[in-house]
């Protein structure tokens, strides 16, 4: 009897390793996939009001690792300023990514720069006013594209522009 | 002469099935989240080009454009349907119904103004 409880000890100790181990991958996989959902709502969020992507600013220029869209400046009461453009640039370089908000003087919206390690192979795309953009999280490649086609001249009182 | 389990024993036994049933609602959780974005990336495309479904036609997805959750992961299925809303001929209802596992599905839906770009 020793023995089969011995076995029986060893048995249910090993697959309780193994269900932790395949929780512990998944586990990780989720947080990858959480990283990747936090960008995509950075990018969603300034996506959805901007109204092009520009080609340059300042010394960013529009390439495969840089995006630049521009949003129309709008004012504490969501009150759009019209001929002022906010911009919003995504760069990576060196395995770390950056996301920026650049407000002109005049818009309400502050600035902003979130910097993400382990980010790699982030490419960016805009054809046809759909923007999309792909990145690498840990060696697991996740994309996801806005059209940035919507004109508008005031926004909601609950948008989130600030 | 009766056996009694052992303590140490019944608390391993007792054990498994939460480990199982965690592993599972991670497994489940991640599977959601994949299946949402890969809706979600399926709608935000269709919804521009609101005549390439036919009304009543249902088609599998990836549809018309590249979906890395789709590509990435073969246990999610999907398929993208078109119908008239409420019968009207100007709004598309677009559901993207994406499959992920025998039983349990995610769906999307999107109402889209035929007459234009949305």
């Amino acid at each position: 009897m020793k023995k089969y409880t011995a076995y029986f000890i060893i048995s249910a100790v090993a697959f309780s390793l193994l269900l932790q181990a395949v929780f512990i991958w998944f586990f990780v996989r989720t947080s990858d996939l959480n990283r990747f959902i936090y960008i995509r709502k950075k990018v969603e969020k300034n996506a959805r009001l901007a109204l092009a992507a520009a080609d340059s600013y300042m010394d960013f220029k529009r390439g495969p690792a840089t995006a630049i869209l521009a949003l129309p400046s709008c004012s504490l009461d969501n009150t759009l300023i019209p001929g002022s453009f906010d911009f919003f640039v995504m760069h990576t370089s060196a395995g770390t990514s950056v996301f920026s908000a650049y407000p002109s003087d005049l818009s309400a919206r502050k600035h902003e720069s979130l910097y993400m390690n382990n980010i790699k192979h982030l490419e960016y795309s805009y054809s046809g006013a759909l923007f999309g953009f792909k990145c690498s999280v840990n060696d697991t490649l996740y994309g996801r594209s806005f059209f940035i086609t919507r004109e508008y001249s005031l926004l909601p009182s609950g948008a989130g522009a600030f | 002469m009766k056996t009694r389990i052992k303590p140490l024993n019944l608390l391993l036994l007792s054990s498994i099935p939460f480990l199982v049933l965690g592993l599972i609602m991670t497994i489940g959780s991640y599977k959601r989240y994949l299946a949402v974005e890969a809706a979600a990336e399926q709608l935000e495309f269709i919804k521009n080009l609101p005549h390439a479904v036919t009304p009543g036609e249902s088609v599998k997805m990836p549809a018309f454009s590249e979906n890395l959750f789709l590509s990435q992961n073969s246990a999610l299925s999907g398929t993208l349907s078109c119908t008239y809303y409420e019968g009207r001929i100007s709004v598309r209802h677009f559901k993207a119904s994406v499959k992920r596992g025998f039983f349990s599905a995610t769906e999307l839906e999107y109402l889209a103004d035929a007459r234009g770009r949305n």
